[in-house]
């Protein structure tokens, strides 16, 4: 049974994924196109007349840091996935957490389900796990887009394929986090467009927390409450070394705000 | 399968803050009947079905479908129950084959007579659900909650939208499932519908279960009213002995017939009838007088 809710959420979602994967792919695959015509650009001149908390916001954590001074290549690389990749992430994770429940009960489909022999658990952990296998499809679509790209474009400057996976695992487990934050949120609410409402709240406030802590030392407590804190592409490119403490972070939020989902998931009455 | 109720609950109740939306709802379903479950909307009909599939949590009270607790034992319960609920619970752009086969698949129990069902109750499985009438959605749900092999159904105004066509089709499928010894919890808020499906039927008020009675005693002592207009001369209050006149006016005789009716129409027909309704009584009235007349008695 278990099997057959997994297959029937993919099946539900596939449209919406397919054209998620492929957009990604699209996205990933223009950044590095555009590389050759933006590397006679000097980015770095640009960049030194923002602000602090703009440079953060558009080149990410580790902006100031040598390697990454000294490489336009970085710099515009960072520029770009900074940018949009976790915005995109942080939507996906809204969307398809939050909707774990909430699409289902604003479309009076979740009493059906919940009326077949099953458990609440087991339930919300088949349309997580739904949700993982479709956000591990949609990064891969990101990250063959990006090395493919770097393939094709990044000329004399190319990065390694590891980092660039591992730079995507970094973005799953965010996805994850995020999907897992919106789940949450949807087994207090149910009502789709107040989970959805009240997750972009949250992803809204982590990133002001983010930025705010990257230029305010006395608030910089603020930033460690925010997932983008923990998404760091350019110090893997730049390094080459992956964030562990990062990753576990971000897996840790996951599983808790998994575990608290399912606890709240199993006492809520579910009421239209 | 255990020998025990299909359904029993005891001193089930359920609130909303200061709200009560069920109170100390005591109330045994026999195995192979069909129980209508009436009231009017916002009785605590849909509250009552969703504690029994353990949707909900009860304030106080239990409930237990063949002797399983639904909610210290839910999926166990559930593997005994099949639920239509009263809101669409469908997905919209599904070709409705493809919906039924997935909750066929997704349901954990096994599946019987739905190509028949589909038959009976004219179904076209080809359509995406979108694009199907209120009446054929209903449809839809009704085979999906049907389709599902198990001793207990559960169903929620089930006939809402359906033509009366359907309706009897649907009743009739109803029936023999009772025959094969299935139980049948259907809500409604419609007397005449709960008359023509069911066996017995009990009356919801305001979250509390006023009465239970066999549909057969009700019906036996169902008044209606009679309103006729007459060309000519009028029956006497001698003609219509068993009725009791109400009103008399300008050759209009309004009356009221306890029970069977045929008596009073074989006179009518003796007279010039140019006009002729029949009122039938709201569904707390017909509850009330027979109650009424039990206590009388």
């Amino acid at each position: 049974m278990t099997i057959h809710l997994l297959l029937h959420t993919l099946r539900h979602r596939r449209l919406a994924m397919f054209w998620f994967t492929v957009g990604l792919f699209i996205l990933a695959l223009l950044v590095m196109a555009l590389w050759p015509s933006s590397r006679d650009l000097d980015l770095d001149a640009f960049l030194e007349t923002m602000p602090e908390a703009a440079r953060a916001a558009f080149l990410g954590r580790g902006f100031d840091s040598p390697a990454i001074e000294q490489s336009a290549f970085l710099q515009y690389l960072g520029s770009q996935l900074t940018t949009w990749l976790p915005i995109l992430a942080a939507y996906f994770g809204m969307w398809a957490g939050g909707g774990t429940i909430a699409r289902a009960y604003g479309r009076h489909t979740l009493d059906a389900l919940l009326a077949q022999p099953i458990t609440r658990e087991r339930f919300l952990l088949t349309r997580l796990s739904a949700v993982a296998l479709g956000a591990a499809i949609i990064v891969a679509g990101s990250m063959v887009g990006l090395l493919l790209g770097v393939a094709a474009w990044a000329g004399d400057t190319p990065i390694a394929a590891r980092d660039i996976v591992l730079v995507h695992v970094q973005l799953l487990l965010f996805g994850l986090a995020a999907a897992a934050i919106s789940a949450v949120v949807a087994t207090v609410l149910l009502e789709p467009g107040r989970t959805y409402g009240v997750s972009a709240l949250i992803v809204v406030a982590m990133y002001v927390f983010y930025l705010v802590a990257e230029v305010v030392e006395p608030l910089e407590w603020l930033g460690y409450v925010s997932l983008f804190r923990y998404w760091r592409p350019l110090e893997q490119f730049a390094t080459g070394e992956f964030a562990w403490t990062e990753a576990v972070v971000l897996a840790a939020t996951a599983v808790v705000a998994t575990g608290l989902a399912v606890v709240l998931f199993r006492r809520r009455d579910i009421v239209t | 399968m255990t020998e025990a109720p299909p359904i029993v609950t005891e001193a089930l109740s359920k609130s909303y803050g200061s709200v009560r939306a069920l109170t100390d709802l005591s109330l045994t379903v026999e195995r192979g009947e069909i129980f209508g479950f009436l009231g009017p909307n916002g009785a605590g009909k849909t509250t009552t079905a969703r504690l029994l599939l353990g949707l909900m949590r009860p304030t106080s009270g239990s409930a237990r479908i063949f002797g399983t607790d639904v909610h210290a034992e839910g999926p166990a319960a559930r593997r005994s129950v099949s639920y239509q609920p009263s809101a669409d619970a469908l997905y919209e752009s599904t070709r409705v084959a493809a919906y039924l086969r997935a909750f066929a698949r997704m349901g954990g129990v096994p599946v019987h007579r739905t190509d028949e069902l589909i038959e009976r109750l004219d179904l076209d499985t080809s359509r995406r659900i979108k694009a199907l009438s209120t009446g054929n959605r209903q449809k839809v749900a009704i085979v999906r909650a049907l389709q599902a092999d198990v001793p207990l159904y559960l169903l929620d105004e089930p006939t809402r939208g359906l033509d009366p066509l359907v309706q009897q089709e649907f009743g009739r499928i109803l029936a023999e499932y009772r025959d094969e010894g299935r139980t049948i919890f259907l809500s409604t808020h419609i007397l005449s519908e709960a008359e023509h499906l069911c066996d017995r039927v009990g009356l919801l008020r305001e979250g509390r279960l006023v009465a239970v009675e066999r549909v057969d005693v009700l019906t036996e002592s169902r008044v209606r009213r009679f309103h006729a207009r007459f060309a000519g001369p009028t029956p006497t209050d001698d003609d219509l002995a068993g009725a009791t006149v109400v009103s008399r006016i300008d050759g209009a005789i309004s009356f009221e017939v306890t029970g069977s009716v045929d008596r009073v129409i074989k006179t009518l027909a003796r007279f010039e009838v140019t006009d002729l309704t029949v009122d039938e009584p709201s569904l707390e009235d017909a509850f009330l007088r027979y109650y009424d007349q039990q206590a009388a008695t």
